[in-house]
């Protein structure tokens, strides 16, 4: 896409001028950077093909469950398209366009010249890149791509159900992408542990920034786990093993335990950073400093340890589990989610409140994710769960949290770092009808999903009778995905347009009158991040240099500070 | 729900938020500098791990189920393997506890590689003996010589520290 072209040179000397002889240009100079602001465009650009990629396998089973009969696609490329479109947004797109964000604006929010480990973060980005290319090789396959849905549950996944090499190539591709998360994880902690810049206290960093840290501590807990379930099931398929298969003393539940291990803190591997996208967001258009600063940070920490002990209300109806344990942790997380919206309405409270397009998206998010969460509670309980269990309620409960969620925090982030990372402010006007097409299109989507699941519509199904009575609300999901994809256009036209000088303003150090300190570089910052830096006395060091501190952002008089 | 968040306001926002429009909202509670900012990092991990403990020990109780528990305990010691560590390689960041001193970038004094080809050759040489494990040798010989000999490069740029 077109953010990758060649930045304007606009940095003063960096203080260790490189040679001219290793200045590469072009292609060359994309693949050999260890630059952490190339990487996370390259990140970013990359996590948003694979969005586009997975958009589209969803519109084809939009289209196809639009009216009775199998009318585009047969029922084995459904299952492709399903499993393709879970493991794409999963794996390839919500999760690796988050760390490309935090590439980008971690070092830059905590004050570092580069993250802390440059060539490894290009490593991460290669595994990512040439792991997503990996499973897109199961569609050329001579049996198509993997096709047991993206959970990749035992026994489907074994080599006597799914005999394809595809399921092989998704195997791999999760290996690959989840060696980039760890690897990518291990940055992020690392880079916010040894590289902040003075003053920079771990209680001033961004909550973005915060909430990375404990995103990557997910990460290194959540992402070897699969990488070896992979790795077992593989085995079992290829050398003979055993160990998901009940009839030679395996065990096909654990495969699910494994999964899920992964799988539960995945969701909020792929909400968290979205979190901190929102909680950078609310403050600066709301002219206020973020309300209950610490209260975020405890709630993003305790997520994290209640998260990592969910995993098996997925499981519930395997009869396996302990009930009574998931139901209470599950419900239990909503406390610290709560306890952030409840942040997030403080920070507006009272403040003056503007409206540009990445408040927008936070707003929208607010309202969406709500839906999903409370969703999420319901869901939480057993015996609700035994009942709509892998039925279309769940299927709209993960897109209000995943889309809804994530999505629309990921747009708002978009919006407002855009400017930082391009010199140039996106087009407010094609924002906005981008933002209203997205919100009527993903309620008219998902929500008529709730009454389908409801009413016992089973998901991963690619057809249904016309006695079944689902055409109507069918249709009208079918009609709002055609409007949440057209939804893209006027986004990708606005961020060409943008790019290109055609639309948008010149955005200054600072479009936005925000608080933290990747603010105060250029646009887009030079190579070695910053010239200087101001002095860093509160979370928010731009806006005290702007404002002059605020009375309860004086040190107080200590001894030892 | 609401009654615990009601009852942190005071100490954790610092304010009324009723009375805090404008530029003048409330402040955040950190910049009074009460914590040592250098046991931060390692009481994050604690914490997560200590929090880890506890569910591996209910869920350990109470379930009879024996992946879970080896998971949660996994999970634990990790957190609290990172907790160590960090509090084992603490060192004292006395410029960066009172905030006061400006300009100098984070991480100005390491070593950071201007560009290097190695991550690229690394990456496609991992990507490619995945794919030859289940393609054929033909993948996976080549797949062998690029890990190789992106490994040795990288090696060799530190070595050299160009």
């Amino acid at each position: 896409m077109t953010i990758l072209a060649e930045r304007p040179d606009v940095a003063a000397e960096p203080p260790e001028p490189e040679p001219e002889e290793h200045r590469a240009r072009g292609l060359l100079a994309f693949a050999t950077t260890t630059d952490h602001k190339r990487i996370g465009v390259a990140y970013m650009v990359t996590a948003f093909a694979f969005f586009l990629i997975g958009g589209a396998l969803a519109g084809i089973m939009r289209t196809e469950l639009f009216s009775p009969g199998n009318d585009v696609v047969s029922q084995g490329r459904y299952n492709e398209m399903f499993t393709m479109h879970g493991t794409i947004m999963m794996f390839l797109f919500i999760g690796p366009f988050a760390f490309g964000l935090a590439n980008y604006f971690v070092p830059l929010q905590i004050g570092a010249r580069d993250m802390a480990f440059p060539r490894l973060n290009a490593m991460s980005y290669w595994l990512y890149l040439f792991g997503g290319i990996t499973l897109l090789g199961g569609f050329l396959t001579a049996d198509g791509a993997a096709d047991f849905g993206w959970t990749g549950y035992a026994p489907l996944s074994d080599i006597v159900r799914s005999p394809g090499v595809g399921a092989d190539l998704w195997i791999m591709s999760i290996v690959l992408t989840g060696l980039s998360g760890i690897f990518t994880a291990v940055n992020v902690v690392a880079t916010v542990i040894a590289m902040r810049a003075p003053g920079m206290r771990m209680f001033r960093m961004p909550i973005f920034t915060w909430n990375m840290l404990v995103t990557s501590v997910l990460v290194l807990i959540a992402f070897p786990v699969i990488s070896a379930a992979g790795a077992m099931l593989f085995i079992d398929r290829n050398l003979g093993a055993h160990i998901y298969d009940a009839d030679f003393g395996g065990s096909a539940i654990l495969w699910q335990h494994l999964f899920w291990f992964m799988g539960h803190p995945e969701v909020y591997i792929v909400v968290l950073p979205y979190f901190g996208i929102i909680t950078e967001v609310i403050p600066v258009f709301s002219w206020r400093p973020v309300f209950g600063y610490g209260g975020i940070v405890f709630a993003t920490i305790t997520i994290a340890v209640l998260s990592t002990g969910v995993w098996a209300h997925h499981m519930f109806t395997t009869g396996a589990v302990l009930l009574p344990f998931f139901t209470a942790s599950s419900m239990l997380i909503a406390v610290p989610t709560g306890l952030k919206f409840f942040n997030w309405i403080g920070t507006m409270w009272g403040g003056r409140i503007t409206f540009p397009t990445p408040m927008l998206f936070a707003l929208g998010f607010l309202f969406t994710f709500l839906v999903g969460g409370i969703t999420g509670v319901m869901l939480a309980s057993a015996p609700i769960d035994f009942h709509v269990h892998d039925s279309y309620f769940v299927v709209a409960h993960m897109h209000y949290v995943l889309f809804g969620g994530s999505v629309f925090a990921l747009y708002a982030g978009i919006f407002y770092w855009f400017p930082k990372v391009t010199g140039r402010v996106l087009s407010e006007g094609w924002g906005k009808l981008q933002f209203w097409m997205m919100l009527v299109g993903f309620h008219l989507t998902f929500f008529v999903q709730f009454i389908l699941g409801l009413e016992g519509m089973p998901r991963r199904v690619a057809d249904y009778l016309p006695e079944d009575g689902f055409t109507t609300y069918n249709r009208i999901s079918s009609i709002g995905a055609a409007l949440l994809g057209a939804s893209t256009l006027p986004f990708l036209w606005n961020a060409w347009g943008t790019y290109r000088g055609r639309l948008g303003r010149p955005a200054g150090n600072d479009p936005w009158g925000a608080q933290t300190l990747e603010w105060y570089t250029s646009s887009p910052p030079p190579p070695h991040n910053y010239d200087d830096l101001p002095p860093i006395r509160s979370e928010r060091p731009v806006w005290d240099l702007k404002h002059g501190p605020t009375v309860a952002s004086r040190e107080p008089v200590t001894s030892d500070g | 729900m609401a009654d615990t968040d009601t009852g942190r306001e005071p100490t954790d926002a610092g304010g009324d938020p009723a009375q805090g429009g404008g530029t003048e909202g409330p402040r955040g509670h950190e910049a009074g500098g009460r914590t040592d900012d250098a046991a931060v990092p390692r009481r994050v991990f604690l914490t997560i791990g200590g929090g880890l403990t506890v569910l591996a020990l209910i869920y350990g109780a109470t379930s009879y189920e024996e992946s879970g528990i080896v998971l949660l305990a996994l999970a634990a010691v990790l957190a609290l393997w990172c907790g160590a560590y960090l509090y084992l390689q603490q060192r004292p960041r006395q410029d960066n506890r009172r905030g006061e001193v400006a300009g100098e970038l984070g991480g100005a004094a390491v070593y950071l590689p201007h560009a290097s080809v190695w991550p690229f050759t690394i990456g496609l040489g991992a990507a490619t003996i995945l794919n030859g494990l289940v393609l054929g040798t033909w993948v996976l010989v080549p797949g062998v010589g690029l890990l190789a000999l992106g490994i040795g490069g990288w090696v060799r740029q530190t070595r050299n520290r160009d």
